[in-house]
């Protein structure tokens, strides 16, 4: 195995590890926003800083490979592709940040049955299983796993365009609780952007093995496209 | 006519005239060696090598000279091949190259040019009378030995200055010493160009007449030659001698005493071609 | 405890630290193989060769009048930019370090060319020949016989003078991978022409420029953030 090999696979681990830390913050930040559990919801808000930093690594790593490897062809679509993946990661460990800031500020009277109205769980639920997913096909390798995001983010696009008549239907039998409401608007918009990130890093993960570039294209395509 | 018309006819022009002077050459040659074989091949016998001379040309033989010919190769390769080849290694290996080593290379240079007669009166003085050797087959090879030595000298060098520079650097960058450079690699990856010059100078040494008769060798030896303390004569000086006679039978036995000689040579100088073409084969770079 | 220590020698300060591969990079004639021979002496032929500073392995200045030059080649080895085996068998290339110390007895010889051989990653390649000729070798293999040639002594550092210039991207690539692998193991200190050469191997990298040594740092900094402005143009290829 060559001396760039190593490098390449280091670099690979150290992205797993931080996008398991990523998803495990996802798992925490659902479970705080379930239970409202305040205490966990601070723990991930601190537990943020160490996505912070391993954003800082990978990002050093990539630029070392670059300058002291040249890597090409295949080598070059993987440090690419993590140097972009490692910008969603960290993007998604902010929007957990957010999700777990809102839980430590909502106060007792949050109404959970909104949470069933909304789906808000469900989406959650579907949003971590992208995450997973898409580390699966990472590690793997594999495309195919990839491809198969495509079609869940459309759960979650569908609970989000469904999330607004539901939100107002809801303030109108509980005008008291708009607080609670906007809140929780506010964390089904965040959880559809986790999907988008999910989405992003699936694409570049096709690139990276396939190099095929699947940005901007329609959905149908990105399936069909093998 | 153009100018590349001219080139090409300039061209065609030299071709044709060194075709003419090599032919010069080689028919000068032929005619030579035609002229001694006619005359010389039927006197080739047994009994011509075998016979001692003698005042009668039909019975006249060259034993002595063949003799003393081959003690005076052997004598002269014992002392110049270690000192030629000794003195050639320290120049060009261990010697500093400063102003002193180039005064000793020109003047190395200058010797192998030196008239051959003059080397037979330095050997007269220093080996015949100095140190008493007087006209003994010792004298004569130490004489001849000192007349070849610049050859030796020059080839071994420039063998040695063949043999690239990486290979020494490689054997000194694994810690090995001068002396384990020259005798590990140097020495064997050279040995044919050494050995080449050594035999071309000994061919040398065979067809040396004047230096010898300098020193005393005699003309005429009705004995072989059995130590280096003993006179001696030699086959250029037996031809030498027989060419000065008037009796027609001596001419014709010059003629067969050079063929002798010629033949000597022709093997030393094919023996040295052989070493040269193995060697060169075995040691590529 | 530094491995090779360079003080005062035209400018340079710098140490090489133990188990690290160090490489001088420059454009050609700007003394890097010059520097690099300091090492093991390999300039003392030189006849106008003069030199001050002070160069020392282990603490040990290597040109000090007792040492003796012959037992500092067998620690610091050095590999050449032509690949030089000598005009013998591969066995006998590979011994010829023990041979010159004397030692004749045929099992460890055997013993020390299969592991100089493999080491240097020939073994598999060569096991069945080894009373062949060296020079029937391709390049690639030619050079990495004199790496198990100077393996075979068993030194601490190896010096090697732009030893894959010679060789095709293959047998280059072999060379490098060879050289990361020995690094556990040994000292290496590499001059270069190829910069990425430099980039991939090597820990520490020292940037040489008109006979001086302009920046010595880790590779890393050479090649995303250098000091020197010069060393920037040359890396970035904007020299001159």
């Amino acid at each position: 195995m060559s001396h760039l090999d190593i490098e390449l696979q280091q670099l690979k681990a150290e992205t797993l590890k931080m996008w398991a830390l990523v998803n495990l913050q996802l798992r925490k930040g659902k479970d705080s926003l379930v239970n409202l559990d305040k205490d966990l919801a601070r723990e991930v808000i601190l537990s943020e800083r160490r996505v912070n930093a391993y954003e800082l690594k990978l990002d050093r790593d990539c630029e070392n490979i670059f300058a002291l490897f040249n890597p090409v062809a295949v080598d070059l679509r993987c440090v690419l592709a993590v140097l972009k993946i490692n910008n969603n990661l960290e993007r998604t460990g902010d929007i957990v940040e957010g999700i777990a800031k809102f839980v430590t500020n909502v106060d007792n009277t949050f109404d959970k049955q909104i949470l069933q109205v909304t789906r808000a769980v469900e989406m959650y639920e579907a949003a971590i299983d992208m995450m997973d997913e898409v580390m699966d096909a990472f590690d793997k390798e594999n495309t195919s796993i990839a491809r198969r995001v495509f079609q869940k983010d459309e759960l979650l696009d569908d609970i989000n365009l469904k999330a607004n008549a539901a939100i107002a239907e809801y303030i109108r039998s509980n005008p008291d609780k708009i607080e609670s409401a906007l809140y929780l608007l506010s964390i089904i918009r965040k959880l559809e952007r986790v999907g988008d990130q999910a989405k992003n890093m699936a694409e570049e993960i096709i690139f990276y093995i396939e190099a095929k570039v699947l940005k901007h294209r329609s959905k149908v395509e990105k399936q069909n496209n093998n | 006519m153009n100018s590349s018309q001219k080139n090409r006819l300039k061209d065609n022009a030299f071709k044709y005239f060194g075709i003419g002077c090599t032919l010069f050459g080689l028919l000068m040659l032929a005619i030579f060696l035609g002229n001694i074989l006619i005359e010389g091949i039927g006197r080739i016998d047994w009994g011509f090598i075998t016979s001692f001379p003698s005042r009668n040309p039909g019975k006249a033989g060259i034993l002595p000279a063949l003799i003393g010919t081959l003690w005076i190769m052997g004598l002269t390769a014992i002392i110049a091949i270690p000192l030629g080849i000794s003195a050639g290694i320290y120049l060009e290996e261990y010697g500093k190259k400063n102003r002193l080593a180039n005064i000793l290379e020109i003047n190395i240079s200058n010797l192998a040019g030196v008239p051959s007669i003059i080397y037979g009166l330095l050997g007269l003085e220093i080996f015949g009378r100095i140190m008493g050797m007087g006209g003994s087959l010792l004298a004569g090879a130490s004489t001849l030995s000192l007349l070849i030595l610049p050859i030796i000298i020059v080839s071994t060098r420039e063998a040695l200055k063949a043999v690239p520079t990486s290979i020494k650097e490689a054997s000194f960058a694994m810690g090995a010493s001068k002396w384990q450079t020259v005798w590990y690699q140097l020495l064997p990856a050279s040995f044919g160009g050494i050995v080449t010059g050594v035999i071309l100078a000994l061919s040398r040494a065979i067809g040396e007449t004047a230096p010898l008769i300098v020193i005393g060798a005699l003309a005429y030896v009705p004995f072989v030659p059995s130590s280096p303390a003993d006179e001696f004569s030699v086959l250029p000086i037996q031809i030498f001698n027989w060419i000065g006679r008037p009796q027609k039978g001596f001419a014709i036995n010059a003629a067969s005493a050079i063929i002798i000689l010629l033949l000597v040579t022709f093997i030393l100088n094919g023996f040295a071609m052989f070493l040269r073409n193995r060697w060169q084969r075995k040691v590529k770079w | 405890m530094n491995k090779l220590e360079a003080k005062n020698v035209n400018v340079f300060y710098g140490a090489i630290k133990p188990n690290t591969v160090t490489a001088f990079i420059g454009p050609s004639g700007c003394g890097k193989s010059t520097f690099l021979r300091l090492f093991n002496r390999m300039n003392d032929y030189i006849d106008v060769f003069r030199m001050n500073g002070i160069i020392s392995i282990d603490g040990k200045d290597i040109y000090d009048k007792n040492i003796r030059v012959e037992e500092l080649r067998k620690q610091i080895g050095m590999v050449f930019q032509k690949p030089n085996p000598f005009p013998k068998s591969i066995y006998e290339n590979v011994v010829y370090g023990l041979r010159i110390q004397g030692i004749k007895d045929k099992k460890i010889l055997d013993e020390t060319v299969e592991t100089a051989l493999q080491q240097a990653a020939l073994w598999e390649e060569v096991k069945d020949k080894l009373k062949d000729s060296a020079l029937a070798l391709s390049g690639g293999q030619q050079q990495r016989l004199c790496i198990a040639r100077t393996l075979a002594v068993q030194p601490t550092v190896i010096l090697m003078d732009e030893p894959a210039s010679a060789l095709d991207p293959i047998s280059t690539a072999k060379i490098e991978d060879l050289i990361y692998k020995l690094k556990s193991k040994y000292t290496i200190v590499i001059v270069t022409h190829n910069m990425q050469q430099a980039g991939r191997i090597s820990d520490k990298t020292a940037f040489f420029y008109m006979g001086e040594m302009v920046e010595f740092d880790d590779t890393k900094i050479i090649f995303t953030n250098p000091k020197q402005e010069r060393t920037l143009n040359y890396v970035t290829g904007r020299f001159g």
